[in-house]
């Protein structure tokens, strides 16, 4: 074939081949060190680091049982229901646990971690500083509001702070709802341990509200129709509440916080949403997961599955209906 | 053929470049040597066919000996209960990557050292490097069965590679003469197409500094118009020696995954006497008679455990399983294989039980 002009293109070739040649190997390589390497992002090498979870097959999770919504235990089966409870179940699930719920109280959540006594925590636990340095968190998984609960024939006498300073007030000991009222200078506070011996004095007329989040309260209105209002006072700073944990297992805070970026990942598919709509949304109205912070991404045996296959067949928030009919009750719309 | 580089039945081909001068021309150089039925026999080749055969069988029964964790009595125990046919469909199983991996990596450094055999006039005599006498040596069918069993078997992040290696142990070239403008027409028009299927992966890996899987999917498919053709003769040398090092070094570190890849699937039994808190004992089943089970378990030992204590039998997926990254093909991820994207299209991945979370056996 040849003529004098085709040289220099066979030179090029050899050229080019050989340089082809030697940069196949490198890609070969780096290819073959792809393969060897190991991966510690992995919710397996996570869970292998974990302390709190080495040698256990089922997970004790903290739950309050007195907070309809939330977490209500129903004392003929003993079955749990609410939205804590379902959250509890995802991350014990997602962590791949079987799971045991134990009630605890409010006060008794911290030390309930502290001592072993539950592995995990889900019971309006709002995420705060002072309590970080005794436990650690992992979420946000809900953001709520403090607000008051007062008898339905009270809501013309308590309509704003002011006038709740003269009423007695109910709060749960060891509550972020506590230390506000003490900050607003309430001095009329009828410290008790369960929101349910808060209920109860309120209706034997030994206390006149319970403040704590709205979550709770909502559910404390839908049980008893009619009975209760609640007061938007006007604190417009949300708590975030959060999955409380052993202090120091920084896996296991990584593993749950994964749970929840993948949940706010499927976004209205995701089990969050589900268990949101199913228990809170009726009467608290549509609302989204909050973005779990501190989080990392790690990577699971179920991430080999394309999110165009996961299609969770998530119930819709009910009609606005039961909402506007909740939200009707609220009064006194009181600034501090 | 001759688009294949026509191993095996080019014989034109190869006659036609025997009188050509390869300083000058460059068709010889990406032209075939001569097929394995031209060449004379060898020793390497009953070398060659007694490791396709002989090593599988060794293998098995070595992986039996790792399995029983170096234990006399525990290798008997396996060796009586393991079922050969089962033995050897574990053993296509695990290794039929390994097997397409080391032979595909064998042709394709001995295609791109033929060629330069057939450049330097070497065609009629014996490949002076061992790969590129079991290039020739092999037959059609052995080499594409190679590079299909790699198609099927390998992840999809490295089949560009395949495609990359199958250029070079083929010599497949757009750039050879006749049709050249047509080769390298079809060429361009294979790499949009190429383009366009993988950009939505493309794309969001590299929006997730994924670089490796960038180029992974992109640099092979470039490198792939080039790597037909003789190298430089200085560089014949140097390449050979470190292609044949580096694919001996390949065969032996993947061997060792391979050889402590389980035989028997991975189970947590869960067992104990009625009343009592359960034992979660994690192994492997070896055998179930009408009296007992018997778990070789992770920890060392063996249990035979009595069928009436046995709560519940898990099987469990082992961590390797784990992917690297979050990219899709169409849906299948790119850690898959092409068999188990299909595999997963009809049955998808199910999340690990609780009980597969024992490390050791707690009583819970």
């Amino acid at each position: 074939m040849p003529d004098g002009a085709s040289v220099p293109r066979h030179r090029l070739h050899v050229v080019a081949t050989s340089v082809a040649v030697i940069l196949s190997m490198a890609v070969a390589g780096a290819a073959s060190s792809c393969v060897e390497s190991e991966s510690t992002n992995t919710v397996q090498y996570w869970r292998s680091q974990s302390p709190t979870l080495r040698g256990k097959t089922t997970l004790k999770v903290g739950v309050q049982g007195d907070q309809p919504l939330m977490g209500l235990r129903d004392p003929q089966t003993g079955q749990y229901n609410g939205f804590d409870i379902e959250i509890a179940k995802i991350i014990a699930e997602g962590l791949g646990y079987q799971i045991e719920l134990t009630p605890v109280t409010t006060p008794q959540r911290q030390s309930a971690l502290q001592e072993g006594a539950v592995q995990l925590v889900v019971a309006s636990f709002s995420i705060t500083e002072e309590r970080k340095k005794v436990v650690a968190f992992a979420g946000p998984y809900l953001a709520v509001r403090q607000q008051v609960l007062i008898p339905a024939e009270k809501a013309d006498t308590i309509k704003t702070v002011s006038d709740l300073k003269k009423h007695r007030v109910c709060v749960i000991n060891s509550s972020t709802s506590k230390e506000r009222l003490l900050r607003e200078g309430f001095t009329n506070l009828d410290v008790r341990s369960t929101n349910r011996e808060c209920i109860d004095a309120i209706q034997h007329d030994e206390t006149d509200a319970l403040s704590t989040d709205a979550t709770i309260l909502a559910g404390f209105m839908d049980m008893y129709k009619g009975k209760f209002v609640v007061v938007d006072m006007g604190w417009d700073v949300s708590e975030e509440l959060g999955i409380g944990l052993p202090y120091g297992d920084t896996w296991l805070e990584g593993l749950v916080g994964d749970i929840l970026v993948e949940n706010y990942k499927q976004g209205k598919n995701s089990r969050w949403q589900v268990a949101y709509n199913r228990n809170l949304a009726p009467v608290l109205g549509a609302k989204t997961q909050p973005v779990p912070k501190n989080a990392p991404d790690l990577m699971d045996i179920t991430d080999r599955t394309s999110p165009r296959a996961v299609n969770l067949a998530a119930p819709k928030a009910p009609k606005d209906a039961v909402v506007r009919r909740v939200r009707g009750r609220v009064r006194g719309r009181g600034r501090r | 053929m001759r688009w294949f580089g026509g191993y095996g039945e080019g014989s034109g081909a190869v006659a036609g470049a025997s009188t050509a001068d390869p300083s000058v021309d460059p068709e010889p150089a990406a032209s075939p040597p001569a097929s394995a039925r031209h060449l004379p026999d060898w020793p390497d080749r009953q070398a060659f066919w007694t490791l396709i055969v002989g090593a599988p069988l060794v293998l098995s029964v070595l992986r039996l000996w790792v399995e029983a964790g170096g234990e006399l009595q525990t290798t008997l125990l396996l060796v009586a209960n393991v079922d050969p046919i089962n033995l050897i469909a574990a053993f296509v199983v695990t290794a039929s990557w390994l097997a397409a991996t080391v032979l595909v990596a064998v042709f394709a450094v001995g295609g791109v050292l033929l060629a330069n055999e057939a450049a330097t006039g070497g065609r009629d005599t014996l490949p002076r490097w061992l790969f590129a006498r079991w290039r020739a040596a092999a037959p059609p069918w052995l080499t594409i069965g190679c590079f299909l069993l790699g198609a099927l078997t390998w992840e999809i992040l490295f089949l560009p590679l395949l495609l990359l290696a199958a250029c070079a142990a083929f010599q497949i070239s757009p750039w050879r003469q006749p049709r050249r403008w047509l080769r390298l027409l079809a060429a361009l028009l294979a790499l949009v197409v190429y383009s366009v299927v993988l950009w939505p992966t493309i794309s969001l890996a590299y929006n997730r500094d994924e670089v490796v899987v960038v180029g992974l999917l992109l640099a092979p498919v470039l490198l792939a118009l080039a790597i037909a053709g003789p190298i430089a003769t200085f560089l014949v040398r140097p390449f050979a020696i470190t292609a044949h090092g580096a694919v001996a070094a390949l065969t032996l570190l993947a061997v060792w995954p391979f050889m402590t890849t389980p035989v028997l699937p991975l189970n947590v039994v869960v067992a104990g006497p009625a009343g009592s808190p359960p034992t979660y004992l994690r192994g492997h089943v070896v055998l179930v008679d009408d009296v007992h089970t018997v778990v070789l378990r992770d920890r060392g030992g063996v249990e035979y455990v009595p069928n009436g204590q046995i709560r519940s039998q898990v099987l469990c997926p082992s961590d390797e399983e784990t992917p690297r990254f979050r990219l899709w093909v169409y849906g299948v991820h790119v850690e898959d294989s092409v068999l188990r994207g299909i595999g997963r299209s009809v049955r998808p991945i199910a999340r690990e039980r609780p009980e597969c979370r024992v490390e050791v056996d707690p009583v819970s």
